[in-house]
């Protein structure tokens, strides 16, 4: 990313890089204050807030689990909306701009799920998993809307990708492309969504990993495929991007892998199978250090930039 | 804090001169940096084994420890010196190869101790000694290896004697940051806290599960560590000078926290690293902590001898619990 000296963080390393011997310890007693008895309530609230919500969400799945036969349809359903209510209610109550709402909405979005379970098993759908997945995901994404939570986002993608695996293992292309629509809807609502910077990171990782993991094969086989193809299309896009319009060092790391990986099985295939065992070892070795060096020595200048 | 904040504040202090140089200039490296930087010298390492593999000087572990000792010593040295990043990528995976040669060359050594031992010495020398942080990290990671080795292999020390070590050396790393990183110890204080905290983790879950025939890490562990967290926490009720009942509190709930994870001495773990995780302001330990939460959190509850109406009881009894302290440390 693009930034000021100045604006980057004070750390460690930069402190032991930059400061002098004589004010280090006082520099880094400024940068790394121990956490004030306020700070230490804020982090309490947060742990206990959310680990309560996870266990409490959690019991409830088991315990619809364990009476999925012995009660009645009509009690199954109305524990479970009930408890959605509940939720729905707090998050009212709370109001959504601190984290007890927030948490209290990710519950009731974590409890869907279930509820579309329970509505398939008691009706007898006969619907493959997939489509619980993908009902789910398609009602908890209003709610991530609403929510702005970190945690309902990266929920949401989780739920996502689930469906996406169970739906189409095997067609990387098509779970690729589906994160790679999120990534650039994530990107381009980036400020009103809050979805944090790791459920983007996390969608951009899937995508680029769906399409150059199979490219590698294919460069290992030296056979032409439609990921080679992909792969260099998200390179390419990632440069544009994160070069020009939106600095992300991240992003740049990422395509850097991704083509140094290209490069490399290319030139294992051709190097090690056509050249004396050793000399092709040496030769890739050499050729893939060389490749992160260039790639460090880039990533480094650019986000300088 | 940031560096702009920090230069003026040593400045108003008067332990920056006036005249002293911006620090634009600075050329430390973004995690993902280091990660990629990291994950190729690892590739290249493994390429440069097979090269001495198929050259057959790896059928003697003679060869190999003198192979390693060469490599390690000259990576070291040309690294203080080298320019180019080419050949700071190449000590890097001349680092890593010699790191993993070095273990088979010791082989020889029958006991599990003295061979953990030797490794760990020589090993602090790219520790101490190597300008990458990509480098030391690795370092550090391949000695938590070597314990771990050592800790499934050693008849004679308990296993629970080097899950306590490991603990005590992460909350020595994180909670003297400030001294160490002043001092100097300061290039091996973030490497060993990360690599004894990967170290617990991967030893807490073998030996729980007795894969590859670990042994057992049980209720002693969960003693040792209670105690481990008990003092921290008494430490920063002295520090944060806490009300007498808010401080009994605290360390009530450590015990029976304690209590809980008799049999899955991962549950304190986490929650001590969560604790130290905070104090250090170190948002990559406190991530490793939620791991630990997580994963034994998992087994504890899924090791539980109750039907799965009373497991689901529990879980949620545990989670309003967790509410209701909410509730009370929000209004305290």
């Amino acid at each position: 990313m693009s930034m000021r000296w100045e604006d980057r963080a004070a750390t460690p390393d930069r402190i032991l890089n930059l400061v002098p011997t004589h004010a280090r310890r006082r520099a880094l007693e400024l940068a790394l204050p121990t956490p004030e008895r306020s700070q230490w309530k804020g982090f309490l609230e947060g742990v206990l807030a959310g680990l309560g919500t996870l266990l409490t969400a959690s019991g409830l799945v088991f315990f619809i689990a364990y009476n999925w036969s012995s009660l009645g349809r009509f009690a199954k359903f109305g524990l479970l909306e009930l408890a959605i209510l509940t939720s729905c209610f707090t998050a009212w109550r709370a109001g959504l701009d601190g984290p007890a709402g927030r948490w209290a909405l990710t519950l009731g979005a974590l409890l869907i799920g279930p509820l579309l379970a329970l509505y398939g098993q008691t009706y007898q759908l006969k619907a493959d998993s997939w489509r619980l997945f993908a009902g789910w995901a398609a009602l908890m994404l209003p709610w991530t809307l609403a929510a702005r939570h970190r945690a309902l986002w990266l929920g949401c993608w989780a739920v996502v990708n689930v469906g996406l695996f169970a739906a189409w293992e095997g067609e990387w292309w098509a779970i690729g492309l589906v994160n790679a629509l999120w990534w650039v809807a994530a990107e381009w609502r980036y400020t009103s969504w809050e979805a944090g910077r790791w459920t983007l990171y996390g969608s951009a990782i899937l995508a680029v990993a769906s399409w150059t993991l199979p490219a590698w094969g294919a460069f290992l086989e030296l056979e032409p495929d439609v990921y080679v193809a992909l792969t260099a299309a998200v390179a390419a896009a990632i440069l544009g991007t994160y070069r020009r319009h939106r600095r992300d060092g991240f992003m740049l790391a990422l395509a850097c892998g991704s083509v140094i990986g290209c490069v490399t099985c290319l030139l294992a295939h051709i190097l090690i199978n056509d050249f004396d065992g050793v000399l092709g070892f040496l030769a890739v070795a050499g050729i893939l250090v060389a490749q992160v060096s260039a790639a460090t020595w880039w990533l480094r200048r650019e986000v300088a930039a | 804090m940031t560096l702009g904040a920090l230069r003026e504040q040593l400045l108003a202090e008067g332990l920056l001169g006036a005249d002293h140089p911006g620090w634009g200039d600075e050329q430390g490296s973004a995690w993902y940096i280091t990660f990629l930087v990291g994950a190729g010298a690892w590739l290249a390492a493994i390429l440069l084994l097979c090269v001495l593999g198929i050259l057959g000087l790896l059928d003697n572990e003679g060869s190999a420890l003198a192979l390693s000792l060469t490599g390690l010593a000259g990576a070291c040295l040309v690294r203080y010196r080298a320019a180019g990043e080419f050949l700071r990528q190449l000590c890097l995976a001349v680092l890593l190869a010699g790191e993993a040669l070095l273990l088979y060359g010791l082989s020889d050594i029958d006991s599990r101790l003295v061979w953990g031992l030797c490794a760990c010495v020589v090993l602090a020398l790219p520790l101490g000694g190597f300008v990458d942080r990509a480098g030391r990290i690795l370092t550090a990671l391949m000695m938590g290896i070597v314990v771990l080795v050592m800790a499934w292999g050693e008849p004679v020390l308990p296993p629970d004697l080097f899950a306590f070590g490991l603990a005590f050396v992460a909350g020595f790393c994180w909670l003297r940051q400030v001294p160490l990183l002043a001092g100097p110890f300061a290039r091996v204080q973030a490497p060993l806290g990360y690599a004894s905290l990967i170290t617990l983790f991967a030893l807490l879950q073998l030996s729980y599960w007795n894969w590859l025939e670990a042994r057992y890490v049980g209720p002693a562990t969960t003693a040792l560590l209670t105690c481990a967290v008990l003092w921290m926490v008494a430490r920063l009720q002295r520090d944060l000078r806490l009300p007498l009942g808010a401080g009994l509190a605290s360390l009530v709930a450590v015990v029976l926290l304690g209590a809980v994870s008799w049999g899955v001495p991962g549950l304190i773990a986490g929650v001590g690293a969560l604790i130290l995780g905070f104090a250090a302001r170190d948002a990559v330990v406190q991530g490793m902590a939620w791991i630990y939460l997580l994963v034994f959190g998992t087994t504890f509850y899924y090791e539980l001898s109750l039907t799965l109406l009373q497991k689901s009881l529990v879980l949620v009894l545990s989670g309003a619990l967790f509410l209701v302290l909410w509730r009370m440390v929000k209004n305290a």
